[in-house]
């Protein structure tokens, strides 16, 4: 899976959970630029990706992925593993 | 696209008693609680029962979540309430502050009940496990019920056990005629303290303690009821039980005398871990999605519909919780609006 197909399961996700499908994303989007990207829907956000991964995420990381970039680079990290 | 540059390390700690102000305005926004509150439930030798975020730099709190001890052992049992965070970008959010309290925090078990349902993912994701509270309740006959909706009148019948129920006057009288640490392997286990600090030394709420006494003489179980006088009625609520589920079943007989003695209105348990057929047989029914009565849960202010509980724990095993746990007991008349 190359670094494409990361960020558009990424973007996927976040168009579901937030519930807008014209939702556009980047790395440098943050929890301030989405009003409703709160814990409850950081917790989907990492469900739904470690579905669409088959990976898991480290429990005492969660709070630190605040930004997509910060998702996309963990997602490839668990990958290199 | 704005990007955030500014950005802070949120410290994860035991609150100090110092912080109490600071808490109580944090949280005055959601609940707007008097000092007395936090004095009774959450200050515990001076010391205060919370855990907090806050900014290494600014001292500003993110978020806070309060701690219920079931017992002054060094390893205790927690039970949250008060849990509220704010959102920012700092990487700092519930989870931070659960994942101390159930990591950092040496403790038997880590629970709480009346979670909000949205919330629930947040402890399931944990690895912990949710459910709903069960609620059973008994109805009196009546021709006219002022508190609770009754479409469809349901009774069942007790199975009269020669168990008696003594009600206890005072802690001392309770300390005489009962051995505490027979229940030191329940989850959570709570000790004379705690059963004290609750029921006998509330400063919101007079319980009604009473002891199991089993066929043999022997003191085994208690069961805590809260009357509740309003609106020209009487209901019972029961808010805890420790010692034996099984006794439980043989005191159906004995709850009927107290329904016909103080004429209430209807008796109800919210519980987890007592066997329903264990309820069946002492009288109960459960009150399911499809029940067509009302069995109101909030009176403070009252709201007349059937609420349902919701709880947690990461400890599931022999694991059992009642609406005396956590802070479901709370007086919420006693928010400060100031």
């Amino acid at each position: 899976m190359n670094d494409n197909d990361i960020m558009s399961a990424i973007t996927a996700t976040f168009r579901e959970i937030f519930d807008d499908e014209s939702l556009i994303i980047s790395e440098a989007t943050n929890q301030d630029d989405i009003e409703e990207w709160d814990s409850l829907a950081q917790i989907k956000i990492i469900l739904l990706l470690e579905r669409e991964f088959g990976i898991k995420f480290d429990v005492e990381k969660i709070g630190t992925l605040s930004t997509v970039g910060a998702i996309f680079n963990e997602i490839k990290d668990i990958n290199k593993k | 696209m704005r990007v955030r540059v500014l950005k802070e390390t949120v410290v994860v700690r035991k609150a100090d008693y110092k912080d109490l102000e600071n808490i109580q305005n944090f949280l005055s926004r959601e609940w707007p609680l008097t000092r007395e509150y936090y004095e009774y439930y959450h200050v515990i030798n001076g010391n205060l029962m919370f855990v907090i975020g806050e900014g290494e730099s600014s001292k500003k709190i993110y978020g806070v979540c309060g701690l219920i001890i079931t017992n002054r052992e060094k390893i205790t049992n927690y039970q949250l309430a008060l849990l509220l965070v704010d959102k920012n970008n700092n990487g700092f959010n519930s989870i931070s502050l659960i994942h101390y309290i159930a990591n950092k925090l040496e403790s038997k078990s880590v629970s709480a009940c009346g979670v909000r349902p949205k919330a629930l993912i947040i402890y399931e994701f944990l690895g912990y496990k949710t459910g709903k509270m069960n609620h059973f309740y008994k109805l009196a006959d009546k021709e006219h019920y002022n508190v609770a909706v009754i479409n469809e009148k349901r009774f069942k019948t007790s199975q009269f056990g020669n168990l008696k129920l003594k009600h206890i006057q005072s802690f001392e009288e309770l300390g005489k005629l009962y051995n505490f640490d027979q229940n030191k392997k329940a989850n959570p286990y709570k000790d004379a303290w705690c059963i004290k600090h609750r029921y006998f030394d509330s400063v919101y709420h007079k319980y009604k303690v009473y002891l199991i006494e089993n066929q043999n003489g022997a003191n085994r179980s208690i069961i805590v009821m809260r009357e509740i006088n309003n609106y020209g009625t009487t209901i019972c609520k029961i808010v805890d039980f420790i010692g034996y589920d099984s006794e439980l079943a043989g005191i159906g007989g004995e709850l009927d005398r107290l329904m016909k003695e103080n004429d209430y209105e209807f008796m109800d348990f919210y519980s987890v871990g007592i066997d329903k057929n264990i309820m069946e047989q002492a009288g109960f029914i459960e009150r399911t999605p499809e029940d067509k009565n009302i069995i109101p849960h909030l009176f403070e202010p009252f709201i007349q519909i059937n609420r349902d509980i919701y709880y947690f724990t990461n400890n599931p095993k022999d694991f059992h919780i009642y609406r005396g746990d956590s802070d479901q007991d709370r007086p919420v008349k006693e928010y400060n609006n100031n």
